[in-house]
């Protein structure tokens, strides 16, 4: 088989959502030698689409987490083999991303990373409920071009200004935009807080970061 | 001189569709514990209800239904401290009859719960706290069916004397008995109505879909379990009786695609509000966010309330949705409670002005900011609230 047949076959797989055919596929790159980043690529192709149709409302949340998981299955199994072999993997930019002290939902930041790497870009994802310095801290260990914030909650959302203060704080501010996202958060949120980014769904996240990463 | 309707009344007539004299205005007060400031708090839902009930409001008193281990079961716990780990690990076990479950948390500085991990906490969700969750396997939803038994004797007199209370002071006040979903996000003691809501705490969001994917029979399995939990508690509810209306909160349920909610959800909840009716209650069904794709299964189910109702963060049509199920189903909802904690007077205004607009011709309306008054929204953006509701429906002023 060859590396652009498994590619499609990957794609195909995440649109099925069929986790076990991701695995398995992804398992045959390695045992045949195939190229790795072409097979990473039909994996994002699949998850695109799969973006494309929620944001359109063709598809549901659980169909993007299940698209999401596979995604996920199949870098678990590149991963290890593009580091090994020392393969270049082109990147569209650097994220830290997490959810905000005090927020322990994480599953629409947990999304948005998948679309992100999916797009090529490099994920430092810091989990949920993530304190202020940890965002400040991954973000000068990292060269970080982005600092992402999700906060479901009203209650949390003020941890992003909170995260954003402390960055001006730190002298970092200035190399990085800042995005924040969440169900409890608005663009005139994102306004009157500073951040130069929002989206409401992980599909137009990717479109931001692109643009941020763009006038950095 | 007919005498002025009780709140129950009122209330009872809002969720029949049955003429009112104004719709209600009800708000949850979920996580705060007070009206205008700290200092106008409440020790206890009773002083709640009057301080409410004052200012013209609706409001409930409710009981939290006991949950008791089986008495075979053991369970252990231990802490450790594992290189490569940020946070110490919590083990957890229970020794069941039909086998042993095991549970691994990462005692995030966070974490409220002290060495303990509860079964049903939001705080186990998130992948980056939970090592293992406690369902993974067939055998693991083996064991669980033997996790729970029925209370004992003390345990059910206690929970009379309980109940009774809550009875008499609703029968005093005229106030409804609500009962389902308890006061605070932590239900550790208490239990609460649900269905795949439970599917977080005990698997996690996404392995939850992940199996239910892959190996189908097993969340069958699992969901038969917390139906079962859950039939018990409508029939104990219905033992020591009283309560008007049943809660069952689904806030991780619109997580499932209208396809796995009518394979894995639909039947079970049909089967559940049947249930519910049959012990002489009305059935709320609690879903604030994506409830849209929805609403036909609402109307199949025979649901007689919708908690949640959000036209902001939930993206719900009002106008649809009335005329979808308002009919049938009463709203409850309407405002958006981040326009209540960071908007201006005028967006309140503008808020309720809407939600009354598309929600309340021809009653089953029982408006609230969604999905709580949090701690610090400002009560004045409250107080226009609830002068925008007696501006447009003649409601009374507080006493």
């Amino acid at each position: 088989m060859a590396s652009t047949e498994v590619a499609a076959k990957l794609k195909q797989a995440v649109l099925d959502l069929d986790i076990d055919r991701v695995q398995s596929l992804a398992e045959e790159v390695v045992k045949q030698n195939l190229d790795p980043i072409e097979a990473l690529n039909g994996l994002s192709d699949g998850i695109r689409i799969i973006g494309q149709k929620f944001g359109a409302g063709e598809v549901f949340l659980s169909e993007l987490i299940l698209a999401g998981e596979a995604m996920k299955t199949g870098l678990d199994v590149l991963r290890p083999v593009i580091l090994q072999r020392n393969l270049q993997l082109s990147s569209s930019g650097s994220v830290v991303i997490g959810t905000v002290h005090g927020d322990v939902h994480d599953i629409g930041k947990n999304i948005v990373a998948t679309m992100l790497e999916a797009a090529g870009f490099e994920v430092f994802d810091l989990g949920a409920d993530v304190p202020a310095e940890k965002f400040v801290e991954q973000t000068k260990q990292s060269n970080a071009q982005i600092v992402a914030m999700s906060a479901l909650l009203t209650t949390t959302a003020p941890e992003q200004k909170v995260v954003i203060e402390l960055l001006t704080k730190a002298g970092v501010r200035g190399g990085v935009k800042v995005a924040v996202g969440g169900a409890a958060v608005s663009a005139d949120w994102a306004r009157e807080i500073g951040a130069e980014g929002y989206s409401d769904n992980a599909v137009d996240s990717v479109k931001l970061f692109e643009k941020l990463v763009s006038t950095t | 001189m007919t005498a002025e309707p009780s709140s129950r009344e009122r209330l009872l007539a809002a969720i029949r569709h049955s003429e009112v004299e104004y719709p209600p205005l009800y708000q949850k007060f979920w996580h705060r514990g007070c009206l205008a400031d700290r200092t106008d708090g409440w020790k206890d839902q009773f002083e709640r209800v009057k301080k409410t009930t004052r200012l013209g409001l609706e409001d409930t008193v409710g009981f939290s239904i006991p949950r008791t281990f089986a008495p075979e079961v053991k369970i252990s716990r231990r802490k450790e401290t594992i290189p490569g780990e940020p946070s110490a690990l919590l083990f957890q076990e229970y020794q069941t009859p039909k086998g042993t479950l095991k549970q691994i948390v990462r005692q995030t500085g966070d974490w409220p719960h002290g060495d303990n991990i509860p079964i049903f906490t939001d705080y186990v969700v998130p992948r980056v706290r939970s090592k293992k969750y406690l369902i993974e396997t067939i055998g693991d939803v083996e064991a669980l069916s033997s996790l729970f038994s029925n209370l004992g004797r003390t345990q059910l007199n206690n929970f009379q004397a309980q109940v009774d209370q809550v009875k008499r002071f609703a029968k005093e006040n005229g106030v409804l008995v609500e009962v389902g979903a308890t006061f605070t996000s932590e239900w550790v003691d208490g239990d609460s109505i649900f269905l795949a809501d439970a599917l977080p705490w005990l698997c996690g969001v996404e392995n939850a879909l992940v199996l239910a994917r892959k190996n189908p029979d097993l969340v069958h399995k699992l969901l038969d379990i917390i139906s079962e939990w859950t039939s018990n508690c409508i029939d104990l509810i219905s033992q020591v009786g009283g309560c008007d209306v049943i809660m069952h909160r689904a806030w991780y349920e619109s997580f499932w695609s209208p396809n796995l909610y009518k394979t894995f959800l639909l039947p079970r909840l049909k089967k559940e509000v049947d249930l519910v009716h049959r012990a002489g209650a009305k059935f709320c069904y609690i879903m604030c966010s994506s409830i849209m794709p929805y609403l036909e299964f609402f109307k199949e189910m025979g649901i007689d309330m919708l908690y949640g109702v959000d036209p902001v963060q939930g993206g719900a049509d009002l106008m649809k949705l009335k005329q979808t199920i308002g009919d049938k189903v009463c709203i409850w909802g309407g405002v958006n409670s981040a326009v209540t904690l960071t908007g201006n007077k005028q967006g309140v205004e503008q808020a309720v002005e809407e939600a009354m607009r598309e929600l309340s011709p021809r009653g089953g309306f029982i408006l609230a900011a969604i999905d709580q008054l949090f701690e610090d929204t400002k009560w004045d953006n409250f107080v226009a609230m609830m002068e925008t509701w007696r501006k447009l429906t003649g409601a009374p002023k507080p006493t």
